[in-house]
Parts: C-alpha cells; sequence; structure tokens
C-alpha cells in the first residue's frame, strides 16, 4: 500500500522486520503497510514455534532480524512467553521489540516492558501510528548511520560534539546541549515536550524548566545563524520544541 | 557495513525514553508514553452523587466539587455522625412510651383490684363481715326473764353462718352460749382471753370479739373460714413502708425500662446497616453483612442479592469486553485497509475520497469501543483504578504535541498553561484523565469537520469563601457551536446519565463520549461543565480538585 511516510529514514527502512501474528491477514496487511513506507525486509510467522525457526535460520544465514513485531494474544505460545523465548537468545537479547495487541490494561503494558519490548501499540490501530511507531522504536536503538547532522546554519557531528557551523566557525556541545539535540535529532520534525527534554537529561522535569530554557538558549547560539529568530532549532508555545531539518533550497 | 548494534539500552526496556516524538498517538489507542506504573491502591468514590450543574454562558462554576478530603471517607464513618443528636431524641421517645405504659399498668391493676375486692367481697362478704355478725348478734343479745335470750334474727344469722357465740363473764365463766361446740373451753382465764382476742381464735375455731357491759362476746365460725394476722411494726418503718414500696416499684420499672430502651436499640443499631447496605446495592456496589440475632435471616438475604446482582454485572461486563475486544481486530483490518486505499495514488479520486470516509466512521468506532470499554469499567466499579498523582501540564503538553506531531486532520490546535497551574497535580488516574482530554478533542473535531481552531488551557480555579481550589482543563473551540437550547439538552442528558449510574450510549447528536468524561471527571471527585466558548465555538470544562 502506498501511503506517505516520508518520515522514515532510509537507513532504518532497511532494517530486517520479522512480525509474527497468528491472524493471517491481519498480518499481511501490516506487511503491506510496512512494505508501502519503504520496509524492504519483512517476514512473516505465524506462530511461536514459526517464528523461533526463522530466527534461528536467519542468524545462521547471518542476517539476525533487527526488529521484532509480536502479537500479544496467540494460541499455544503468547506474545510474551515468545519474547522472552527470543531474549535467550544471546545475538537477539536487546534486539528491539514491539507488541500489537488487543487488550487495554495496564497489566499488559507492565508485563510487556518488563520483558523487555520497547514500545506497545493498541488495536485497532492507524497504520501510519504503527509506521511511526515503528520508526521511533528503531530510531532509538539504532544510532544514525552517519552521526552528521545537517541544519540551516550549521551541521553537527554528534560523535565528537561538534558544530560546524556556515560562517567557519566551530562550536562545542556540552554534555547536556549534546542530549538534548540529540533527543530533538532523533525526533526530527515532531515537537518534543518539555518534559520528555527535561526527564531526557535530569529524570524529571519538575523545576528543571528554567535550566532547560538556558541550555536551549545557548544551543542556539551555537547552532543558528540568529539566535533570537531560530529556525532550527524552535519554540513550540505551551508544548515544547522542536528542531527542524535542513530547508532544501 | 554500518554498525548495527543498539544505542542504549533498548533491550532493557522499562522506561523507554518518552517523548511525544516517541511514537505519534492515535486518539485514544495506547497510554501516553513515559506513563510510570502507579501501585495498585483502589481510588475511592466519592459518595455522593453531585447535585446537577446549571450551565451558563462562561459563568463561574457552581457549586465547586465536593473536598478531596471528603471522596476519600468511608461512607460508614460520615454517616456515623448523625445519630449521635439523635440519640438523646430516641432515649425521650423510649421514656415517654414507658412512662405511659407504666401508668396503663397503673390504672388496669387498679381496677383490678377494685374488681376482684368487690367480687371477693361479694363472695365472701356477701351475707355480711365477722364484725357485722358479731354486731348483731350483741344486738340481739338482750336479758330476757331467767338470763339472756338471743332474738330469732341474729340466731339465724348464726345458723346461716354456720357460726356460735358465747358470752365471757368478767369472771372468765362462759354466762350465756349459743350452739358452741364441745371443744369450746367454757371457762376462761385472763391469760387465755387475752390470747384469744389478740390471735382471733378459740380452740382452733376463727374467733372475733366484742365488748359489753355485762362481759365479752364471743362469736366463732368454722374452722379453716378465716385465717388472722396480727402484725406491729414501729411507727417509723410504717411511715417509711409506702417509700419501700415505691422505690421496690421503681426499681421494677427501672429495670424493666432499661431491658426495653436496650432491646430497642439494638433493632434500631441493626436496621442502619441493613439501609446502608441496600444503598450500596442500588448503586451496584457488592455488600457483605452480617447480622446477628432476629435480623440474621434478612441479612442473608441482602448478601444473596448483593452476589446475585454481581454476578449478572460481572457476566455484563466480561461480555462487554469480549465484544470490544473481538472487533479490535477486524476493526485493524479495516482501518489499515482503508488507509492504504485513500493513500493510493493510483487509486481514482472518488475511490480514494471514499476509502477515506471509511477510514474516518473506523476511528469513529473504534473511539465509540474504547469508550465503551472504559465506561464498563467504570460504572460496574469492577477495576479498582490505578492512582498517582498526575501532573496535568505534563498529561496535556504530551497529548497536544502528539496531536500536532500527527498532523493532519483540520482542526489547529494550541495549549496554554497558565502560570500558577504550572504545577497542578491531581490524585487519579492518569489513563482515564488522558482518555477524558482525549474525548473531549474528539468532540470538537466531530462537530468541526469544516475545520475549527482548538484551544486547551490549564487554569487554577478557586472559591474565596472556602479556600478551595481546583485545576480547570479547559477544551474550546471557535467552530459552530451550539444553541442555547441544545446546550440544555445536552446538561439535561448528562444530568439523567449520572442518576442512572450507568453510562448508556445516547442516540444522535453527543454520544458516549462527554457522559465518559462527565463519568471520568466526577470519579476523581471533580466536575464537567459545558458552555458557550468566549471564541464563539463549544467549551468544555473540565475541574479537578488538586491531589
Amino acid at each position: 500500500m502506498a501511503g506517505g511516510f516520508g518520515m522514515v529514514e532510509a537507513h532504518l527502512r532497511k532494517k530486517r522486520v520479522l512480525l509474527v501474528d497468528d491472524e493471517v491477514e491481519l498480518a499481511h496487511m501490516v506487511e503491506a503497510i510496512l512494505a508501502g513506507s519503504g520496509f524492504a525486509h519483512v517476514a512473516l510467522a505465524a506462530s511461536g514455534g514459526e517464528a523461533l525457526s526463522l530466527i534461528d535460520a536467519a542468524r545462521r544465514a547471518k542476517e539476525p532480524f533487527q526488529l521484532f513485531v509480536l502479537d500479544v494474544m496467540m494460541p499455544g505460545m503468547d506474545g510474551f512467553e515468545l519474547l522472552s523465548r527470543i531474549r535467550e537468545r544471546p545475538e537477539h537479547a536487546s534486539t528491539p521489540a514491539l507488541f500489537l495487541t488487543a487488550k487495554d490494561a495496564p497489566t499488559d503494558r507492565v508485563s510487556g516492558l518488563a520483558l523487555g519490548a520497547d514500545d506497545y501499540v493498541a488495536k485497532p490501530f492507524l497504520p501510519q501510528e504503527l509506521v511511526l511507531r515503528i520508526a521511533a522504536v528503531l530510531r532509538r536503538c539504532y544510532a544514525q548511520e552517519s552521526p552528521l547532522l545537517e541544519l540551516d546554519a550549521s551541521t553537527v557531528n554528534f560523535d565528537t560534539a561538534e558544530v560546524l557551523r556556515t560562517d567557519g566557525e566551530t562550536a562545542v556541545l556540552t554534555a547536556k546541549e549534546h542530549e538534548i539535540l540529540g533527543v530533538l535529532a532523533r525526533n526530527i520534525g515532531r515537537i518534543v515536550t518539555i518534559d520528555a527534554l527535561c526527564e531526557a537529561c535530569w529524570g524529571t522535569s519538575f523545576n528543571y524548566e528554567n535550566s532547560l530554557m538556558a541550555h536551549i538558549r545557548r544551543l542556539r547560539e551555537k547552532i543558528e545563524e540568529n539566535p533570537s529568530a531560530p529556525t532550527s532549532l524552535v519554540t513550540v508555545k505551551g508544548l515544547g520544541y522542536k528542531l527542524n531539518a535542513k530547508r532544501q533550497a | 557495513m554500518h554498525a548495527e548494534e543498539p544505542l542504549n539500552g533498548a533491550g532493557t526496556g522499562a522506561g523507554a525514553p518518552p517523548g511525544a516524538g516517541s511514537g505519534s498517538q492515535g486518539p485514544g489507542t495506547s497510554p501516553v508514553p513515559g506513563w510510570r506504573e502507579a501501585p495498585a491502591s483502589p481510588l475511592p468514590w466519592p459518595a455522593e452523587p453531585e447535585a446537577a450543574r446549571t450551565p451558563g454562558a462562561g459563568a463561574p462554576p457552581t457549586p465547586p466539587p465536593p473536598r478531596p478530603q471528603d471522596a476519600w471517607l468511608p461512607r460508614r464513618k460520615r454517616r456515623r455522625d448523625r445519630p449521635r443528636g439523635g440519640f438523646v431524641r430516641f432515649f425521650s421517645k423510649q421514656l415517654l412510651a414507658f412512662l405511659a405504659l407504666a401508668i396503663l399498668m397503673i390504672v388496669v391493676d387498679f381496677f383490678a383490684y377494685a374488681f376482684f375486692a368487690v367480687w371477693e367481697s361479694d363472695n365472701n362478704y356477701s351475707e355480711g363481715s365477722p364484725a357485722s355478725l358479731v354486731r348483731a348478734v350483741d344486738e340481739g343479745l338482750a336479758p330476757a326473764e331467767g338470763g339472756l335470750a338471743l332474738s330469732g334474727e341474729a340466731a339465724d344469722a348464726l345458723a346461716e353462718r354456720g357460726a356460735w357465740a358465747i358470752l365471757v363473764a368478767p369472771d372468765g365463766t362462759v354466762a350465756w352460749e349459743h350452739g358452741a361446740p364441745q371443744d369450746v373451753p367454757r371457762a376462761y382465764t385472763m391469760n387465755e382471753v387475752a390470747m384469744a382476742v389478740a390471735y382471733r381464735e378459740v380452740a382452733g375455731y376463727p374467733a372475733f370479739v366484742r365488748d359489753r357491759a355485762d362481759g365479752l362476746l364471743m362469736v366463732g365460725f368454722p374452722k379453716g373460714l378465716y385465717w388472722t394476722m396480727t402484725f406491729t411494726y414501729p411507727a417509723s418503718t410504717m411511715r417509711n413502708l409506702p417509700l419501700y414500696v415505691l422505690l421496690i416499684l421503681g426499681i421494677d420499672f427501672l429495670i424493666l425500662f432499661a431491658y426495653l430502651l436496650h432491646s430497642r436499640r439494638r433493632t434500631l443499631r441493626a436496621t442502619v446497616p441493613v439501609a446502608s447496605a441496600l444503598e450500596d446495592l442500588s448503586v451496584g456496589r457488592p455488600v457483605q453483612l452480617s447480622l446477628k440475632g432476629d435480623l440474621r435471616d434478612l441479612g442473608r438475604q441482602i448478601n444473596e442479592t448483593s452476589a446475585v446482582i454481581q454476578r449478572k454485572d460481572k457476566a455484563r461486563e466480561q461480555w462487554i469486553r469480549g465484544v470490544s475486544h473481538d472487533i479490535r481486530t477486524p476493526l485493524t483490518m479495516i482501518l489499515g485497509y482503508a488507509d492504504g486505499m485513500a493513500n493510493d495514488p493510483q487509486n481514482p479520486e472518488g475511490v480514494r475520497a471514499q476509502a477515506a470516509c471509511v477510514r474516518t466512521q473506523a476511528v469513529k468506532i473504534k473511539d465509540l469501543v474504547l469508550d465503551l470499554n472504559s465506561a464498563s469499567q467504570l460504572s460496574f466499579d469492577l477495576q479498582p483504578l490505578h492512582t498517582e498523582k498526575v501532573p496535568l501540564a505534563r498529561l496535556l503538553r504530551t497529548l497536544v504535541a502528539s496531536h500536532v506531531n500527527e498532523g493532519g486532520g483540520e482542526c489547529g490546535l494550541s495549549l496554554s498553561v497558565d502560570e500558577d497551574a504550572a504545577n497542578a497535580c491531581v490524585l487519579g488516574d492518569e489513563r482515564l484523565l488522558a482518555r477524558a482530554v482525549e474525548n473531549a478533542l474528539s468532540n470538537a473535531r466531530l462537530h468541526n469537520e469544516g475545520g475549527c481552531n482548538v484551544d486547551v488551557r490549564l487554569s487554577m480555579g478557586g472559591d474565596a469563601p472556602s479556600g478551595r481550589r481546583w485545576a480547570c482543563i479547559e477544551v474550546a473551540d471557535d467552530g459552530v457551536g451550539v444553541s442555547d437550547g441544545d446546550l440544555a439538552k445536552l446538561e439535561a442528558r448528562l444530568a439523567a446519565a449520572r442518576v442512572d449510574g450507568e453510562v448508556r450510549e445516547e442516540t444522535g447528536g453527543h454520544g458516549l463520549g462527554l457522559v465518559l468524561v462527565d463519568r471520568i471527571a466526577r470519579a476523581h471527585g471533580g466536575a464537567l461543565a459545558l458552555s458557550h466558548a468566549p471564541q464563539g465555538g463549544f467549551s468544555v470544562r473540565i475541574e479537578l480538585p488538586l491531589a
């Protein structure tokens, strides 16, 4: 299915995905959604057993899966059990996994997260949501292929924490600035709330809003052409901040 | 080859970095990322249903939500405050009743004594008392030639009674006799006379005396006919006797009264739990009574009724949950393919438009199913809500940011948080609160398909006289708005839903969504207010007590 899912970066779309759901039609639909978004390697399994054999075969072929999308309610082995079996395999101890489920209970969410799932999508979902969630999970887990981030007035190197401005000057990011910019970059083009940024840096948003503002100000001085009129790191009133990708000329 | 290793602890899972950017939110599809799981402590329900609120265009909220501390009081404790004043009333009522009873007893006793006295005297004194007979004999005994002679009537009277008479002369000998049996002595010493008079008895016969000039007249009766008891007490004792009688009577009455009081009180006490149990039943709560004594059967009956109601509720809730669960997968398929078809550039324009319509309707069904699930949980009270301290500003920012990130939709969305509300926290279920706000947002979207601007605002409200403060989440749009008549109808529907205690789907117009918002607000001790928005459209205000 075609879809305007240009939000998923190329390097993420190349990841190998295993989708496990006992409802065959649903699995095909999700496969079609992912294919429409440009995911080139999607494999299907209809049960836990089938999934495990596919996983082992892929590993033997030196092309292990890089993302698991698991249905929770399956006859025989359910999604939770399947994930814990997957996690037993050393090479998949930290491969990202995402649950699809029709249940809405908080207890499921806790079990899911406790078992090492990275996210949880409840049915019914809009295809767009699923793709964005998958992209977010992949983005969180896999470093950007290139550590460089190109902005309007500068280029940021996340590996070295350096900023190379178009006017030739360089600046160095502090640890907090690196963290903040990292979160914004991973969610490029989307609003990140004040709370999310504070929590990423300090673990809590309580009383850190002013510190955040100060860091943002300093960041703008480093990456923007005109810190008082930012084009890359913009404020969204009442909500948070957004990092805009470089404007295509 | 690029490095394929995951960057950070993605595998550890718990506490994945929160943020609106970590994934877009479908309206109400899944919990807001970054939720911390709360300890499962049940949220006690506020006991009294709030009075229906009257809408007013932009009027200040009346009445304010109940105090947060009231919401946590167990029901029984509050109820106990009342009988304290009522005990005095109860006691005086019982006392009056008892006094009336005592007076009745005394009156009946009096009449009974009187009756028996009359009856006995009729039976035994019809012929006259012994004294009157002695008098009659005395009068009938007159000197005649050769001594004394008794008149005919006196002799008849004696014979009637089976009595005899003797006259004892001053020297102790019997000067005259009439019908005296053999074993009656004919000579008496002074002592014997004194004893006979004192004990009213001669040789075993009851005897009564009368003083005459010529001696002592003694009339005797058949043995065993009369029983004499003489008593002599000190005068002081006789004076005190009435008091003693009264005192003992008083003690008797006191004992009776105490028992009456105790027994009535015990019965009344037993009915209080019954009354509150019935009230609990009426709002669908489970009840377990343990009554003693006479009311034991009643208690058992009520418990059984409660169990039956619980079973029915549980069955119903399970059915709803089953249905809503089974719907989800088919709905996912409908949503998925409809979305795909709507977005496929190769489809003709008409087909894409229709597919988009199918998608929109499927989203509505999805919202309805989620609402139904939450509503059934709330009304059947079967699942305790997970409570924690929820910072409202954070919740709203995350919600609104994810909606904006999702993009699409014709409604512009903005959020403003008042400075004094920046740290407002509410004790409650974060998921339900998010659902309430989501429903308000969907409501605005649903009724303004042509697009509008929705402003979400978090502010503080306060009632100066009582010092109460609450947080106010307002979702206002500048869309088509609602007429005064429709607003009134909506308020009426909400009020009816509150009284019903159940959340039922209303047909036409505003659906389950707002009723659920109302329910969630009240479950947190707050309230919902609907009005015209200052910017021209519709405004939904959720007021919540602070944690």
